[in-house]
């Protein structure tokens, strides 16, 4: 559901909740369009979110509680702010220390840090 | 920039709701998403309605519906994982409880019951319904889903007549015998058709219908299975044994009678017993010729009232040493196999020679 200018799909399957989560953290509140502009913008378009995955999953993280809504009319049509419960704050926090954690121990896994210790 | 219209965000509502996006939620997000789209990248020379179609497929695979789907699919097993971490904790837990329950019965320890209890209804009550729901989301195919539930719920149905039995409790035979019945014959059969024709699924289709037919033929086969010829004889030599005991009462009791102590009651006593009796050689007849208990109902008519009148007498007695006779296993003979109904008939036989030898030593005794 991606599309992923640099990316393999496989790669980034299973972050997008905390991309979404982490870059409300951020800024506060965000609708659709903008979440997935600026994820553009962050990454020089190397990750592109799509519309088919990004509704689904924030329809999700509102139902079980991690996310809540504002709505506000524009002309005729509405636009959904999402903002993060205090409930979203703290996954937001275990998601993006899991991926850090996640990430350093790829990275000495596959040994792109010189080690310390062992010499 | 360009300034959508009312009439250009309307035929996109519209648009959307005809494609499939049936949720008003949704729609609200992809229409304002939509809108910006156009408002921020579209170039003015460019056809609205053109720009529009060409924007869509960034949406999709195939077809538009496809978001409203993975929604509702996220939203209904928003607790897919959680379901599948306690099934897998529901079958260890089955696994665990039934093979620590068989070994506790094995040695007769204590707890063994509670053990198999909890092992039966934690694989029927919770991993078999958790399995039918996950089952009916990976399954792609309605035929699948429909042909995979209707086996999972006759697997619920035969464990808890397994369940049942080990523990004696009503029913188990039924919900053995017809789930078992409709699982052979029914669901096998239809599995192994619903899915033979995939190539990628026929050789697992194959072995999978070969053993659930054989497991389930044997469970079948077991159902209608008489007493092994060892205890069947038992059975026999015990049921000569309680006859010719009734037999020989039978005869001391009439020399009793003849005492001067025998008074009406005890002649009122001996007649309503003999009445019983006479119809119990009736139906020990009708077995051993027939070699059926088939009928037996019918032929036992007549019979529950004898039987009244002679528990009737036996309480106004009031002697601790009269036993009533039970009229339940006469009203259940046609259920039983002819051994068992036979030694039923001779159980009671005895029971008859036993009350009227009490009673007839018991009045001689005393004067």
């Amino acid at each position: 559901m991606y599309i992923c200018l640099m990316y393999s799909s496989e790669l980034i399957k299973g972050t997008l909740k905390t991309i979404i989560l982490n870059l409300l953290r951020d800024k506060g509140r965000m609708y659709g369009y903008e979440i997935t502009a600026k994820v553009k913008e962050l990454t020089d378009g190397k990750i592109q979110i799509t519309e088919g995955a990004l509704y689904p999953t924030l329809h999700s993280l509102e139902k079980s509680g991690e996310l809540e809504t504002e709505k506000e009319f524009i002309g005729k049509r509405v636009r959904k702010y999402y903002s993060l419960t205090s409930q979203g704050q703290e996954t937001a926090s275990q998601k993006v220390n899991e991926l850090t954690d996640f990430m350093n121990t790829m990275k000495f896994l596959l040994d792109l840090e010189p080690k310390t210790g062992n010499a | 920039m360009h300034n959508l219209r009312d009439i250009e965000v309307d035929f996109i509502e519209s648009d959307l709701k005809s494609q499939g996006i049936v949720s008003e939620d949704l729609r609200d997000d992809l229409l304002d998403h939509i809108c910006c789209i156009i408002e921020e990248e579209k170039q003015e020379e460019d056809d609205f309605y053109e720009y529009y179609h060409r924007i869509l497929p960034r949406f999709f695979k195939k077809e538009l519906s496809e978001i409203q789907i993975e929604t509702n699919n996220l939203l209904k097993f928003k607790n897919f994982y959680i379901m599948k971490k306690i099934m897998n904790y529901s079958g260890a837990a089955t696994v665990v409880l039934t093979i620590f329950g068989a070994l506790f019965k094995s040695f007769h320890l204590q707890g063994a019951g509670i053990l198999i209890i909890l092992g039966g209804f934690s694989f029927s009550i919770i991993y078999l319904p958790l399995l039918i729901i996950l089952k009916l989301k990976d399954e792609e195919s309605k035929i699948d889903k429909l042909v995979h539930s209707f086996g999972l719920i006759l697997a619920i149905f035969l464990s808890a007549g397994v369940l049942f039995k080990i523990m004696s409790w009503p029913l188990a035979n039924n919900l053995m015998f017809y789930s078992t019945l409709l699982f052979t014959f029914i669901f096998v059969p239809v599995y192994f058709i619903t899915r033979f024709r995939h190539p990628e699924k026929k050789f697992n289709t194959t072995v999978n219908s070969v053993l659930m037919i054989a497991v389930g033929g044997i469970f079948y086969s077991m159902f209608d299975m008489s007493y092994s010829k060892r205890y069947e004889q038992l059975m026999v030599e015990d049921h000569i044994y309680m006859h010719e005991g009734a037999e020989k009462l039978r005869a001391s009791n009439e020399r009793l009678l003849l005492n001067e102590s025998a008074n009406t009651i005890s002649a009122e006593l001996h007649f309503k017993s003999e009445a019983i009796n006479a119809k119990i050689e009736e139906l020990a007849a009708y077995i051993t010729e027939n070699k059926t208990t088939a009928n037996l109902i019918q032929l036992s008519n007549g019979l529950d009232e004898k039987v009244n009148s002679y528990n009737l007498q036996v309480a106004e007695l009031n002697m601790p040493e009269l036993t009533q006779i039970e009229m339940r296993p006469f009203e259940r003979l046609n259920e039983v196999n002819t051994i068992l109904a036979m030694k039923v008939l001779a159980r009671t036989q005895q029971q008859l020679a036993v009350n009227e030898n009490c009673y007839l030593t018991k009045i001689i005794a005393h004067k």
